[in-house]
């Protein structure tokens, strides 16, 4: 019997040559990053030198601003465009180390009261851009990949949903460059809002979760507001990531009927296919961390490295958001996101206020 | 069969938390 393996041998550089090609973004995120917290840092030094009370932002919103500048003065170095990428990639790592600072209990409970408030907030989102897509008569894939954005988790369930609905590429980064505007504009009017209300960390964590889409910018509008509310923010939004594969193929089937998508095979593996794997990542690690295994310094050695792996995450927000791209896609696509995300940003709060006093504080 | 990112993200956060319990990388700094 002779054996043969016809299959050619990966170039044996492959993987090298792939990290080589994402280091320089990789070092220009940790730049940005570190720039953000040294900035931080040295303002609450020197008003602790000068016996002044200086305003406390948080290195987050400075690695933002780092990044933006960078992105829309200069721009971004074509050789770090591929590293920059990655930023979601560290998101994930930090939200699977984050998993350390939860008690199952917690995130069963919290994740509980998170999803029952997603399930509303899903249904009239979805209903909202839905009703505001037809009235600015954009066309009706850009509506449904608006809605998914919009309902579940911004540029992931957009992605995940164009190939299952088979959306154009156009209407896809329509929808992607408005959700992510809304991220951008978020950023400044959550906390805003949350400081002017005087919310709690809990509400205020739970709110920005279910009302902002992207989960990076989630995170950073949590983490902008407190480390609590950061932390917060990222369980609210993990549970809304973990509904992406049902609304996708809710919307899958729904053009299946129309005749405008193909058939789905196996929905059991469309579900499993489409469902976000960091989310079993941060429950395993809540998991063990409630099963004793980590002894306090070890806990806390853990989620440094998951506030590490944000600061990257949060220098990518900055860096790859060009305003100019996004002034460039049009108006209406952008009327419809605003208009619809003002109305699930006053749902969810009316929700929080709602669910805060029973299951929070 | 690739690996997708969630995965690769999964595994080096078990990597990152293997390290700290074998006490290579204790008292990261913030």
């Amino acid at each position: 019997m002779s054996l043969t393996i016809d299959a050619p041998p990966p170039p044996a550089d492959s993987a090298i040559r792939r990290l080589a090609r994402v280091m320089p973004g990789i070092a220009l995120l940790g730049i940005v990053g570190y720039a953000g917290k040294i900035a931080e840092q040295s303002i609450a030094a020197y008003g602790r030198a000068h016996h002044m009370t200086l305003p406390n932002i948080e290195y987050v919103l400075w690695a933002i601003i780092f990044g933006l500048i960078v992105s829309n003065t200069v721009g971004v170095p074509a050789v770090c465009e591929a590293g920059i990428e990655t930023y979601e990639f560290w998101l994930k790592i930090g939200i699977v180390l984050l998993g350390v600072r939860f008690l199952l209990g917690d995130v069963a409970r919290l994740g509980g009261v998170s999803l029952l408030c997603v399930v509303v907030e899903l249904a009239v989102s979805i209903a909202v851009m839905t009703a505001l897509g037809r009235a600015f008569r954009l066309p009706p894939k850009l509506t449904s990949l608006l809605a998914i954005g919009a309902s579940i988790c911004g540029v992931s369930a957009i992605i995940a949903a164009k190939g299952a609905i088979e959306a154009d590429d156009e209407d896809a980064s329509y929808a992607i460059a408005a959700i992510l505007a809304l991220g951008a504009v978020s950023l400044v009017v959550f906390p805003v809002v949350g400081h002017a209300l005087g919310m709690s960390d809990h509400a205020y964590g739970l709110w920005v979760g279910l009302a902002v889409d992207n989960t990076a910018e989630a995170t950073a509008a949590g983490a902008i507001y407190s480390e609590t509310a950061g932390r917060f923010a990222v369980l609210a939004k993990t549970t809304r990531n973990a509904t992406i594969g049902f609304v996708v193929l809710g919307y899958a089937l729904y053009w299946v009927r129309r005749g405008a998508a193909t058939e789905v095979a196996n929905k059991a593996s469309f579900l499993w296919a489409k469902f976000p794997k960091f989310v079993l990542g941060f429950v395993a690690v809540s998991l063990v961390a409630t099963l004793g295994a980590f002894t306090r310094g070890e806990a806390a050695d853990i989620a440094n490295l998951s506030r590490w792996a944000f600061l990257f995450t949060f220098a990518g927000i900055g860096l790859r958001t060009n305003l100019r791209t996004i002034a460039r896609q049009g108006w209406r696509p952008l009327a419809v996101g605003v208009a619809g995300e003002c109305a699930i940003a006053i749902l969810t709060l009316a929700m929080i206020a709602g669910a805060a006093q029973r299951f929070l504080d | 069969m690739t690996l997708s990112r969630d995965w690769l993200a999964v595994i080096a956060a078990a990597l990152l938390i293997l390290l700290v319990k074998l006490g290579i990388a204790s008292g990261v700094p913030w």
